[in-house]
């Protein structure tokens, strides 16, 4: 198993996100900064011992300028360097450390539980650097600072002002930075150990997640290879079958003619069906660049219409279209438009009887674009429309219109419409025919 | 004497319909199953046109020789019809509509080849004398 050493990859962060962290502390210290102000406030009116609360609030109003000229200085300077937002953390962290201490000299030293507080500094420490000893260069600040300021009150270098009235004995003093040793460094401990474990499992799971990719991927290679060459030999056969059946000087009697024509035929169903597994395992995190060619899916849809209205002329159809003549304001990618349209019109050609009525709308806002296809075909039953979208499965009315069909034609509308974040709407009864809605949003594209 | 036509195809089943259907048309056909032993054929015998599998051995195999082709005094104006499979847009990083842009071939057949479709084809591009 991989186990991470302890040095910083720096590879890892980017002068963006450190300045995400440099901005969070920004926002913690505003937060601090209000809190500490409302108990200063609380305790002017509520205690009994006087405090220096001029410098109390100045040393909170330091805090606030501080954090002010924090937030300055990241508004003019955009994150640029790597080293230059560590800094920044650093600085931030011992500022943090020096103001505290000297808030909790003139509300009280020792007396006060709010030294705390550092704790949260430690924490913070653990949460940001990678870097083991980072925490522990904090926890030593922590140590000294607090320690510097408790014996310079307890011997008298410097002035201690009393939280409660009475000076705490040394015992009391001594008793208690012991404890708060201890569970500094206990702190310190317990943080750098569950970071770790935590980055261990995110690494963990960043890694799990490139070999997913890569198992995608390869299965996507492996779809081509196959696909490659389970066509190969019904190409073969079919391009055979054609030489038989269309050169004028093979004479053939009705029946073989008619036995070679279903050959092709299953040949061709054959061929559909590889095309179109190919189509459903198609997968953006490995399409080839083309298709990320995007289209204006009005003209998209005129020039498929094109195609296929020979189709329903042949089967004596009557196609009703609407389409606007402006485009929607964005674009869709046209690989997957041009299949959804395509499968959806010659669905509903294969599926509506001669003399049949299909009416083909389109129509846009601003977010989206919605084509809709009605037919009075032979409709889908109830519990056929649950399963439709599966792969393979063919509704027994289509079984019993249209032999030959893959059953891959509607899951991959299906796919592609959920690939271009679309929905799709399906409204069916045997004998009344089908009305399907496509809706496609505008769609924020990665590239 | 016929127009000589010539298949560079790895698949000699196709490469044999393909045959079937032109000598019944008049053609005289050579063929080859590899790109190289193909282009050493091909200056040899000078045929009047050529049809030209996409992806022989290797993917791209088929591009690699058009270019080579095009890039000879002999050969550059020699007519190339490039035959494709079906579902290759998908299947392969390749897109007939696009990539015809810049593969100087001059039509694109799709498999399984359609017997009138290939003579129909091959007359239109053939040089007139």
């Amino acid at each position: 198993m991989h186990t991470s050493d302890n040095s910083t990859d720096d590879s890892f962060y980017t002068p963006r996100s450190l300045r995400r962290k440099n901005n969070w502390l920004i926002t913690l210290r505003w937060m601090a900064t209000g809190a500490t102000l409302f108990l200063i406030l609380g305790a002017y009116y509520l205690l009994p011992g006087q405090l220096p609360w001029k410098s109390l609030f100045i040393t909170v109003a330091l805090l606030g300028l501080i954090n002010g000229g924090y937030a300055w200085y990241g508004w003019k300077n955009p994150p640029a360097a790597l080293r230059r937002e560590w800094l920044l953390i650093r600085i931030q962290i011992l500022l943090d450390l020096v103001l505290l201490t000297i808030l909790l000299h003139f509300s009280g030293g020792i007396e006060n539980p709010l030294y705390l507080f550092y704790i949260f500094h430690i924490i913070i420490a653990c949460t940001i650097f990678e870097h083991r000893w980072e925490p522990i260069r904090v926890t030593a600040s922590v140590l000294i600072l607090f320690s510097g300021l408790i014996l310079a009150e307890d011997f008298g270098w410097i002035h201690h002002h009393t939280l409660f009235g009475d000076p705490a004995s040394s015992a009391f003093i001594f008793a208690s930075l012991g404890a708060f040793y201890v569970m500094t460094v206990a702190s310190t401990y317990l943080g750098i150990t569950l970071m770790d474990r935590h980055r261990k499992v995110k690494a963990l799971i960043t890694k799990k997640n490139q070999e997913l990719e890569e198992t995608a991927k390869s299965k996507m290679t492996f779809f081509r290879y196959i696909s490659h060459e389970l066509k190969s030999p019904i190409v073969a056969v079919q391009s055979y079958i054609n030489v038989v059946l269309d050169l004028p000087q093979n004479p053939l009697t009705d029946q073989s003619r008619n036995i070679l024509t279903q050959a092709r035929n299953r040949t061709t169903q054959m061929l559909d069906i590889i095309k179109d597994l190919l189509e459903l395992s198609y997968d953006r995190r490995s399409e080839p660049t083309h298709s990320k060619k995007q289209c204006a899916p009005n003209a998209c849809l005129r020039e498929i219409l094109k195609n296929e209205l020979p189709k329903a002329e042949a089967k004596k159809i009557d196609v009703e279209t609407s389409i606007p003549d402006t485009e929607p304001n964005f674009a869709i990618r046209r690989f997957l438009l041009e299949k959804i349209i395509t499968n959806l019109i010659s669905n509903a050609i294969r599926y509506t009887g001669p003399g049949g009525h299909i009416h083909i709308r389109a129509e846009q806002d601003d977010a989206r674009w919605r084509l809709k296809i009605q037919d009075d075909g032979i409709g889908i039953s109830e519990e056929d429309q649950e399963r439709i979208f599966e792969e393979f499965y063919r509704g027994k009315n289509a079984r019993d219109s249209e032999a030959i069909g893959t059953g891959l034609g509607l899951s991959i509308v299906k796919k592609f419409v959920d690939q271009l974040q679309g929905c799709i709407e399906l409204d069916s009864a045997p004998g009344r025919g089908t009305t399907i809605i496509v809706t496609l949003p505008r769609t924020t594209d990665e590239n | 004497m016929g127009k000589k036509i010539m298949i560079i195809d790895d698949d000699i089943d196709l490469v044999e319909a393909m045959r079937i259907t032109l000598e019944s048309a008049g053609f005289d056909v050579i063929d080859a199953q590899e790109g190289q032993k193909g282009l050493e054929r091909l200056l040899k015998e000078r045929p009047d046109l050529l049809i030209l599998d996409v992806m022989m051995g290797s993917q791209d195999e088929g591009f690699h020789l058009v270019y080579q082709l095009r890039g000879m005094e002999q050969t550059a104006h020699l007519p190339i019809l490039m035959v494709t499979a079906v579902g290759s847009q998908t299947g392969f990083d390749f897109d007939p509509e696009k990539d015809q842009d810049f593969l100087p071939v001059d039509e694109f057949i799709e498999k399984p080849v359609n017997p009138k479709a290939l003579i129909e084809a091959i007359k239109q591009h053939l040089p007139v004398v």
